[in-house]
Formats: structure tokens, sequence, C-alpha cells
């Protein structure tokens, strides 16, 4: 793009078309005061905080909403600016309540430096000061509307950036005030990203776990990677003495992938590390009953119950990359499974076509034109990363473009085109669009994929992989089809967004088997719960069964050795995120170790243990896997994003948020009943329903809040699939 | 002056007969001969010409010249384009959109679609202010005559020209005659105005190009295609032409809505058409353009009504409307009440607005109830230079009636505050 050159208070500006003035002066360093412009907003230009003088026009103009023009010719600091500046900050203030001694923003509050730096001197306001006593509180949101200034942040941030609509304005001028559009956060949709919390520049829209908890200039603030999912999203913990007093993203500050914006488990799920149901002490099992030890003792257990035993090796994918190198040396890399399996058989479909099993970064999607989404449930299970999606349309003006089987509350309403095809199509979808890439006269027979096809001819085009794919019978087969279709395509980049925080590194390190295919002598958990990462499986039987855990979780109960280990706001390291190696910091003190006591085991001299065996390689798409007989519907077993890594399960604030247990049926598919038998295979679980018409007809999701035993059962044998699982339904 | 002699009656021309709002009437007086005249024997760039000739300016408010706001909007290739009319008319004292589409919509009608051929609009809506119950069922009937006879909807005339059109009521909300904000509450959402640039022409109603003409302004049009801009542009001011509604209120004999020429001297209103003071009471003060106007004394009524040589007076023409004071009113009283109108209308979008207005109303209603003083009235003016950034001319004009009667009645004001009551309130 061709720059100009425009003059803000006397200095030579550079200028791209669609600069506002507020951002070439940004990028200039030269200050404008500013309440409801934010960087990662659309500019509203309703607080008239940030007027300018312009050359040649009449009023003063607000700076971020004016576009930078050849030659203009801008004054930010004259008198007049100065003058109109206070007076407008005198009339927020007028009304302004003064109570910043209890004020959590204190210290941090927008309106307290910008009305320092640029407001009035003295007061002249000698009414009585209107009150605006209307508090609103949600579990984790409270709107203080005494100390709100109207900017409207919060309003844009929700509505248009999230795409959630749950704030709004109610009655006009003076007397508006901020609320959810019905009076209450959750009945409005809340999804609890606190993003609004985030950008509000006053302290009125609350954290309400940070409540009166702590002050902002005295806490320690700690930059470090949230590993709670995939996403891998960059959060500043701030802790005071040690303990931690909140999350905070600082969108629009934070240099991250994730540019400050999190989800209801990054910005609340934090203090897991209280949870009552932490492990305190390493436990043995003595004469069949679990007792407490020393961890020295525990040590010298482990040390002799491993010793040139093979290992089952169980291992949860958010682990730092220096604890997942020091597994492999002293558990071996050969014999393991992973909650990242249906990832890894992803990649090693992938791998087949392409030769390699590196995937791009998440930001390579900004150079792409287009970007080809595939997978359903981003939001619940990468919430983050289905944000960036939707914000690289609105912000970025890409071309976003959805294969799925379910709709996207957050990406439909911005996807330029969408393909969501029954779950059995996915492959066959994706080879028309294979064909359609190739041959440009291709006709698939179907308007919707030839459109589809020809809104990606001569674009940039970028693919996304994420969400249920990873849980699909198919996912092999899906890996082998996008590599190939990603090669017939202009730039073709792919990136496959990890489920797990290390998803790709415990691909990379380890040789991933099937649960059923382990065949060592001891069981070696790690991080890992068995419910909840490998529904339906059972731990081998073995010698002995070593966990190594930050919770009492339901395994502690059939092991013999537990030892405690930290949770990950408590680890300094890195991970392999979405982005590329990922920083996770911490100043919290622990008691408890995984890469101490893994250090102190001995290196097994495995010899030059490589998994790096030959894949055998195809020249072809993946092949549709997906039946189903009449009758039969098509589950997919979602776990709710606040019960993803049964973060609501130790943590309290996201247990007040936490979703629902059920099952969700096309209206077509759903029985008379109250209740349903759902039948997989040998397992069966009762349970109540809700018709849901953007459920496709054939298709079920049963959202649960945690895999409970009877989850598990219910999904014996068909592990690491969540998804396309062959299911029928009963009236109970 | 030509003023003096009995102008014919052009806008108002129908208002008098009997059931002048049926098409059978309308058209019995040559109705819809203009929409056949442009359909036929005009290209759209015709019409858009002979509009820019005529030199007419939008009666809504603002004065924007009407041909080039079809040019702009003829030039945007989006589609599909939408064509509004603004009756949204909410302004305190403002009563003449209403006298139109009550007592002659079909003249608004045929200039909407003519109008909607010019600059190629598909699709069109009235936007109707809330309190207005009866003209909604006229407009609606009257629109319902004009499918019948084939003056709406597809191949009007057998042309190719296709229009739909539709009456929309606002909820109540005086910031929806704003344009912008106008187009909000079509789409359904609140109303507030939104950033310009774009303009609505560019990007209105659904992001596309969009007319958004006031009734008064439309009613013009098939005048101007009947008989030539040539002939409009010679009634009146010659910078600012053409007949022109003037609403009346206040302390005069006759209140009521005047059709006279663009120009007509403020004093000829009142004094002659109006039939003056009542009582005969001395003349105190004039809003001479609407409720958001700066106030004129009664040495400065001299002026003639139209944009330009009332915004060298230092006020504005606004929609036309003409509050009259007599020498019995309180100014102090008249201020309070107008801000007071504001205060409740603002949308509360931007700071100067929504703080200003009230801090002015808090203000002058201290002054008013005698427990003001004199810092106050420099507080007034202060507050009033930061409404001049408001977001929308509501809050750049709120202040007007405020401002302009401390510098214009200071000694009103200070009266107040030295003798802590109000000098014409009695008992
Ligand atoms: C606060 C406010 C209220 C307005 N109300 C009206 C109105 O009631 N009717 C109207 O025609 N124009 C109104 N306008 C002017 C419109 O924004 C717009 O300029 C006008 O409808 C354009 O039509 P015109 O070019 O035919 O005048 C208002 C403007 C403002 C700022
Ligand atoms: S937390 Fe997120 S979803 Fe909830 S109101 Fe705030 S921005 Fe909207
Ligand atoms: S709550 Fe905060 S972000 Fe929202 S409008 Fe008020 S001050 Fe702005
Ligand atoms: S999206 Fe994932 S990484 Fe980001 S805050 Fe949420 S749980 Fe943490
Ligand atoms: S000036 Fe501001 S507050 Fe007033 S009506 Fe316009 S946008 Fe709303
Ligand atoms: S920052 Fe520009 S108007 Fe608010």
């Amino acid at each position: 793009m061709e720059s100009f050159k425009v003059v803000i208070d006397g200095k030579e500006c550079e200028a791209y078309p669609g600069e506002t003035v507020l951002e070439v002066a940004e990028r200039n360093g030269i200050t404008i005061p500013v309440f409801c412009y934010h960087r990662e907003l659309r500019p509203e230009g309703a607080c008239r905080v940030c007027l300018v003088e312009v050359e040649g026009a009449p009023r003063l103009v607000t700076a971020c909403t004016l576009k930078a023009m050849p030659d203009m010719v801008v004054k930010t600091n004259t008198e007049r600016v100065r003058r109109a500046r206070a007076g407008v900050i005198e009339l927020i203030l007028n009304n302004h309540t003064l109570e910043c001694p209890i004020c959590d923003k204190s210290g941090e509050c927008e309106l307290q430096m910008t009305g320092f730096r640029h407001g009035p001197k003295k007061s002249r306001y000698k009414e009585p000061r209107r009150e605006k006593d209307i508090v609103i509180q949600g579990p984790l949101i409270e709107i203080d509307n005494d100390r709100c200034i109207l900017c409207r942040r919060c309003i844009r941030m929700c509505g248009e950036n999230m795409g959630n609509r749950v704030l709004g304005i109610l009655n006009r001028g003076y007397r508006a005030y901020i609320s959810p559009f019905n009076g209450d956060f959750m009945e409005s949709g809340c999804e609890h990203c606190g993003s609004c919390v985030d950008v509000c520049p006053v302290g009125s829209l609350l954290d309400r776990a940070f409540k009166y908890k702590d002050r902002p200039w005295r806490m320690d603030k700690t930059w470090t990677t949230c590993l709670f999912c995939g996403s891998g999203c960059k959060v500043e913990i701030d802790s005071y003495h040690g303990k931690v007093k909140r999350a905070v993203g600082r969108i629009g500050i934070n240099d991250g992938h994730n540019r400050g914006y999190l989800c209801v488990r990054g910005k609340w799920g934090w203090d897991v590390i209280y949870s009552d149901k932490r492990l305190k002490e390493p436990l043995l099992r003595v004469d069949g009953e679990l007792r407490r030890i020393l961890l020295e003792e525990a040590l010298k257990v482990l040390k002799e119950k491993i010793e040139g035993r093979k290992i089952n090796l169980f291992l949860e994918s958010s682990l730092t990359n220096e604890e997942l190198e020091k597994i492999a040396a002293v558990f071996g890399t050969e014999n393991a499974t992973s909650d990242s399996l249906g990832f890894y058989n992803f990649l090693k479909g992938f791998e087949k076509v392409k030769g390699t099993r590196e995937t791009d970064k998440f930001s390579s999607i900004y150079d792409a034109d287009a970007v080809v989404v595939i997978g359903d449930f981003i939001e619940e299970i990468n919430p983050v990363v289905s944000m960036l999606l939707r914000l690289a349309v609105l912000q970025k003006g890409k071309r976003l473009l959805r294969v799925g089987v379910f709709p996207s509350k957050k990406l439909d309403s911005v996807a330029f085109s969408k393909l969501l095809v029954d779950q059995t199509e996915i492959i066959d979808t994706l080879k028309h669009v294979i064909l359609g890439m190739i041959d440009t006269s291709y006709s698939s027979g179907n308007r919707k994929i030839d459109t589809f096809i020809k809104s990606l001819r001569g674009k940039k085009v970028s693919f996304v992989v994420a969400g249920t794919v990873f849980f699909s019978p198919e996912a092999e087969e899906i890996g082998k089809t996008v590599a190939y279709l990603s090669d017939r395509v202009v730039g073709g980049k792919v990136v496959a967004v990890p489920p797990k925080a290390n998803s790709l590194k415990v691909v990379n390190l380890f040789r991933l088997k099937h649960p059923e295919e382990l065949d060592g002598d001891v069981n070696v958990v790690v991080n890992g719960e068995l419910e909840r990462d490998f529904p339906g499986v059972e731990l081998p039987k073995a010698e002995f069964t070593v966990l190594f855990t930050p919770f009492y979780t339901p395994d502690v109960s059939g092991a013999d050795l537990v030892i405690p280990v930290e949770v990950w706001l408590e680890k300094n390291g890195t991970v392999d995120g979405v982005d590329g190696k990922l920083e996770v910091k911490t100043v919290l003190e622990k008691e408890f170790s995984l890469l101490e006591v893994l250090s102190q085991l001995p290196v097994r001299n495995t010899g030059a243990e490589s998994k790096e065996a030959e894949v055998e390689r195809v020249n072809e798409p993946g092949q549709r896997l997906l039946e189903r007989e009449k009758g039969e519907l098509l589950l997919t077993v979602l776990s709710n994003r606040t019960g993803w890594n049964s973060v609501s399960y130790y943590s309290k604030n996201v247990a007040g948020v936490a979703g629902e247990r059920v099952l969700l049926l096309n209206p077509e598919d759903a029985p008379d009943s109250e209740m349903v038998k759902l039948k997989v295979g040998n397992g069966e679980l009762l349970i109540s329903f809700r018709k849901d018409s953007s459920i496709p007809k054939g298709h079920a999701v049963l959202r649960v809040e945690r895999f409970t035993r009877d989850v598990s059962e219910f999904l014996r044998g068909q592990f690491p699939n969540l998804s396309g699982i062959r299911c029928q339904i009963a009236e109970a | 002056m030509a003023g003096r002699v009995k102008m014919e009656k052009l806008l108002l021309r129908n208002v008098d007969k009997e059931n002048s709002h049926t098409i059978d009437v309308y058209l019995k007086n040559g109705g819809y001969q203009s929409l056949r005249k442009a359909l036929k024997e005009m290209s759209p760039e015709d019409v858009v010409e002979e509009v820019k000739l005529s030199g007419l300016r939008g009666r809504g408010g603002a004065g924007f010249p009407t041909g080039l706001k079809w040019e702009f909007a003829a030039a945007d290739v989006k589609e599909p384009k939408f064509f509004v009319c603004n009756a949204d008319e909410g302004e305190p004292c403002t009563f003449k959109d209403r006298v139109i589409f009550e007592k002659d919509p079909h003249a608004l009608i045929e200039g909407m679609l003519i109008g909607a051929y010019a600059t190629g609009c598909r699709y069109g809506y009235i936007y109707l202010r809330g309190e207005y119950p009866i003209g909604r069922k006229i407009l609606e009937r009257a629109i319902g005559e004009a499918y019948e006879k084939g003056f709406l909807g597809e191949n009007i005339l057998g042309t190719d020209f296709s229009f739909d059109l539709y009456v929309h009521s606002g909820a109540g909300a005086y910031i929806c005659g704003e344009e912008t904000a106008l187009i909000e509450s079509l789409e359904g959402k609140r109303g507030e105005p939104r950033i310009k640039p774009p303009f609505p022409v560019n990007a209105g109603y659904l992001w596309k190009p969009t007319v958004v003409n006031n009734v008064e302004t439309l009613a013009n049009i098939p005048l101007i295609i009947e008989r030539g801009g040539k002939w409009y542009s010679g009634i009146g001011s010659p910078d600012c032409p053409g007949p022109k509604l003037y609403p009346v209120s206040g302390k005069v004999k006759r209140p009521g809505v005047y059709e006279l020429p663009m120009g007509t001297p403020l004093s000829e209103i009142i004094y002659e058409h109006a039939g003056g003071i009542v009582q005969d009471r001395k003349l105190k003060a004039v809003f001479p353009g609407g409720a958001s106007s700066s106030v004129l004394t009664a040495d400065e009524i001299d002026v003639p009504m139209d944009f330009p040589s009332l915004a060298k007076a230092g006020t504005m023409l606004g929609s036309g409307a003409i509050m009259v004071l007599d020498e019995t009113d309180c100014i102090v009283r008249a201020a309070l009440r107008l801000i007071e109108f504001f205060r409740h209308e603002s949308c509360g979008k931007c700071t100067p607005c929504r703080e200003g207005t009230d801090w002015l109303v808090r203000l002058v209603r201290r002054i008013e109830e005698g427990e003001g003083s004199e810092e106050d009235l420099d507080v007034i003016l202060s507050v009033s230079e930061t409404m001049e950034n408001s977001f929308c001319g509501l809050g750049m004009a709120a202040h007007n009636p405020v401002a302009s009667s401390v510098r214009k009645f200071r000694e009103e004001f200070l009266t107040h505050i030295e003798l802590g009551r109000c000098p014409y309130r009695r008992g």
C-alpha cells in the first residue's frame, strides 16, 4: 500500500490508507487521550476526548474516527484542543463517584490517568452529584454503573468482537446505563470470556473474584501461558506474597498471539491452585490402604518399582516441554498413550501425504486471503482460537470459510461461505473441493459446494483444522485429505490447532499407541485422569500403578503410588503451542515439582530410542470411514467450555458458571418421552434431552460438564473418539 | 416587496380541497403528471440535473442541496438502493411536514417516486414520527391507492422502473429524526447516530446507498419537474430558492403554517402573516428556526428567513419553525424548557450532549429558581462551548437557545440572580 505524509504537531508522519489520525499519532509517539477508543474495537467516536484541530476544518475533530488524508495538518496540543478536552473530562468527572480508595481499578484506571493529565484543574460543579445506583451482579462479573463513563467499549467488545451481544444500554441520555440485555448475565448468554471486564477503562465492570482483594500497584505481575487448552493464551497472573489474586488478559497490550483475549478458563480458572481437592502429600498403598508418606520414601518406592520394568505411559498433554523431555528420558517414548492420540492420528495421515508432520503457526493465517476452517465446536474446545478466527474476518478482512457439521455461533455470522454437511460426508465434500481446485471446469453437482470452490479460486488459502476433527474416527483420513488439498491451492498453509496446550510436543516426542496396545509392566499416569482424558479406557493389568497428579482424582483410589505435582500456574518452562514456543512462568512457590521428582529417577538406556520410524507415503486423499445405519445417529460427546480439562471441577470460580449435562437432538430425531436411553456399542446412558433445531438431523450432541464414571463407561471401547460415534436412542 | 403580493400556493395548493388526501382528488388536479413526465420523457440524469438547476435545498434542517445528494446516490453502484422519507418531525413547534402528508400525501409519494427513479432506488420507507397515528393511516391508505393505480410496484407506468414503499413508525425518539439514527432505528436497532463518513448516500440502510429526504423537500419535487428547475429557482432568495413552509407558534395572533417564498423577512411573517403579537404587546424574542436555534431579539427580526441569511445573523433556519415570545415571557424559563427537552431526547451516546444537557438544565433551573450566581452564566457559556464538540447535530445545537439567551438577555438572568426569584412569576 502506498503510504503518504501527514503532519501532526509539526512532525511529518507516515500514514497508510485507512488509518485514523489517532493510529498514525500513536505510531509516531504522539499521545492523544482516549476513552471510548480501544485498538481492538471499532471506533465509536462517543467520548469526544480525543479532539484535535485540523487545518481547514472549522470544528475540532475526533482523532479516533478521522481517517488520515494526504497532507493533512493536525494539531493535538493547542490551547483550544486542551480546553475542549478538559471540558469533556470535566463533564465526566462532575458526576463521577470519587471512591478511588475502595475501587479495584484504582491505580490502573484510565479515568484517573487521563483525568490527571488532561482534565480540569478544579471543579466548577455546584450541583449535588447525580448518583446512578444500579449495580448488576453476575456470578463472576459485576457492573457498578455509578462508575461507568458510558464509553461502550464493553458493548462493542461483547457484541461485535465476541459475537455475544450480552451487554447493551438501557434508558437514554443522562439516565443511560449498561446492563446485560435482560438484566442477568447467565440468561443473556454470557460466556464469561471476561473481555468486557478487560477493556473497561474504569472500575465499572468488575471481576468479582478480585473484588476488594488487592491493589493493582503492589501485585507481582507475571506473564505466562495458559495451559488449560491448546490455544495457549498469553496471560498476566497477578499475585501478592505468592498468592494469586487474578488473571488479566490486557487486551490490546498483550503481545501474545491471543492479543489478550482469554476464555472463562484462562480468566477465572486460576483458583484451581487453591482447590480443596489438591493433593497435599504422596500416598502409598500398604496392605490395600493408601497411606501418607514422605516424598523421599515415595521416590524410593518408585525407583524400585520401575527399575528394569517396561512402563505403560499415560500422558495428559498440558505438560511442559521440559517435563515431557524428562518423562521421555526416564519412562521411554515407545510404550505411551495420550489424550492427544486423535491429534496424533490426524498428523500421521497428514504426514503420509506430505512427508512431514510439521504444520504451520497460527499467525500464518494472517498472510492468507481465505481461511478454511475445518472442524466443529472450536468455541468450546479452543475458545480463543475461535475468537481469533472471528476477528481475522472483522478486523483483518479475511475471507472465512467453514467445513463442518454443526452451526457455530461465533463463526457462522462472519463466515463468507459454509459447507455444513452430514458428518459422513466431510471427506467426500473435501474431495469435491480438491477436484474443484484441480479442474476449474469441475462441477460437483451441488451448487453450494461449487460456490464454495469458486470463492477459493485465485485466493491465497490457509487451512485451520481444529475442534472435533481430532476426536473423530476419521482423524487420520481427514489428515490425509487436508494435506492433499493444501497442496492444490495457492499458499496452502495448514494450522492444526492442538486440543491441549502441549499436544504438539507429545505427538512429536512419543510414539503413541492405543491404550489397548500397551504391553508394559507398570502403569504411570502423568497429570491425567482416566475418565476425562481416556474415557472408556481401563488401566491395563499391571504390577504397579503410579499416579502423578495435582488433585485427588477418581483414579487415586485405584493407584498404588500417588505423587502430587504442581498445576501449570506453579510452573516455569515452555510448551510447543499453536503459535510456536510459548513461555510458562511463575513466581509462586510450590511444594512438589514433577520435574524435580523426575530428575531423581535414572535415565533409561534404551539406546537411540527414535520414533522416527518411516511412515508409508501415500499420494491420495483419505477415505470416508463413517457410516450410519438406518435408525442410528452420529454422536458427539462434547465437554463444555467450563468443563474442559475439568476446570470447573477444581475451580470454584468457574464452577459458578458451569454448563449442564444435556443431550441435544434434532426435533425430528427426538422421541416423545422426557428421557432417552442412549446406546453405543454395549454402553447405555439414561439421560434427559432437549430438542434443538440447530443440531442437524441424524446427529446428536451429548454435552457434559465432566466425564464422570457413567459417561466413561458408556463410551467403553470408543477411545480416542468422541465424535462420529454411532448410537441409537430409545424412549425411556 | 414581492412577498406582500399574495403568492400562488404551491406546496399547499391542494390542502384546502375537500378529500385532498385521496388519489382521485390528487389526480383530478394534475397529480402524478410529473411522475409520468419524468419516467416517459426524462432520463434519471435529466431529473437530477433539473433538481440541481432548481437550487432546492433540503428542508429537514441542514439545507443540503437536494440535487447534489441525488447525484451522489445515483453514482453509487451498490444494490439495492433505498429511498427514505424523513417524516419524524419531532422538534417542539415544528408541524409543517404533517400538513403535507395528512392533507396531500400523494404529493409526497410522487416526490419520492421521482427521487427514487432519479437515483435508482428500488425500495422506499417513510419513517414516520410515532406520535402521528393519523398520518400513518392516511399514508398507508394513500400508498394502497397508488399501488392500485399502478404508481407503485413493478414496472410503473409500463416502464422498467419498479418501486415499493412502506411506512415505518418510530418509537417516540426525537433523535431518530437525525438521518443516521433514523437508519439505525429502521434496521431495528437503538436509535443512535452513526459516524459520518460514510454518509447514507453511500452506506445507509443495511449499509446500502440510501437517500434521506425531508417531507417538505420531497413535496417540492413534482413542482420542479412540472414547471422546470429554472422557474423554481426564481422563487424567493436567489441562493436558496423555492417556497417554504413556516410554522409559527407562540405569542402571535394567528399561529399556523405559512407558505411563503424562501427569504421572506421574519418581521413580515410575524407582523403581517401571523397577525402580530397577542394583545399588541411588545415582542421580546424569537427563536427563528426551531427549538435549537439561537434566539433573536426584537431588534434583529428584519432578517430574511433563509439558510444563509440566518446563519449570517448567528442563528439558523433549521426546520423554519418560528417561536415568538412577548414581553410577559421569561427568557430563563423558556431556555429551561427547551434545554429540558434536549436533555430528555439526548440519546446519551456522547459525553458533551449527555452530560452537557443535564448540567445546563441544572444550572438554568437553579437560576430560574433564584439560586443562581453570576459565575453560573460563565459556566453556561463554557459548557455550551464544550457541547459544540458533540457527536451529532442534536448536541451541537441543543445549547444554542440557552447560550444565546444568556448572551442576549444577560440582564434578565442577572435579575433572577439578584432578586433570588423569577421577576415574571406572579404571586
Ligand atoms: C437531532 C436531529 C433531528 C432531526 N430531525 C429531523 C426531522 O424530524 N425531520 C427531518 O426531515 N430532518 C431532521 N433532521 C435532519 C436530518 O438529519 C437530515 O438532514 C434530513 O432529513 C435530510 O433531508 P433534507 O436533505 O431533505 O433536508 C434532524 C437532524 C438532527 C441532527
Ligand atoms: S464476559 Fe464476555 S460474553 Fe460475558 S458480557 Fe463480557 S464480553 Fe460478553
Ligand atoms: S461499563 Fe466500563 S466499558 Fe462499559 S461503558 Fe461503562 S465504562 Fe465503558
Ligand atoms: S482459550 Fe485455552 S489457553 Fe486460552 S484462556 Fe481459554 S483455556 Fe486458556
Ligand atoms: S449529540 Fe451525542 S448524545 Fe446527543 S443525540 Fe447526538 S450522539 Fe446522542
Ligand atoms: S476516543 Fe475518540 S471519541 Fe472517544
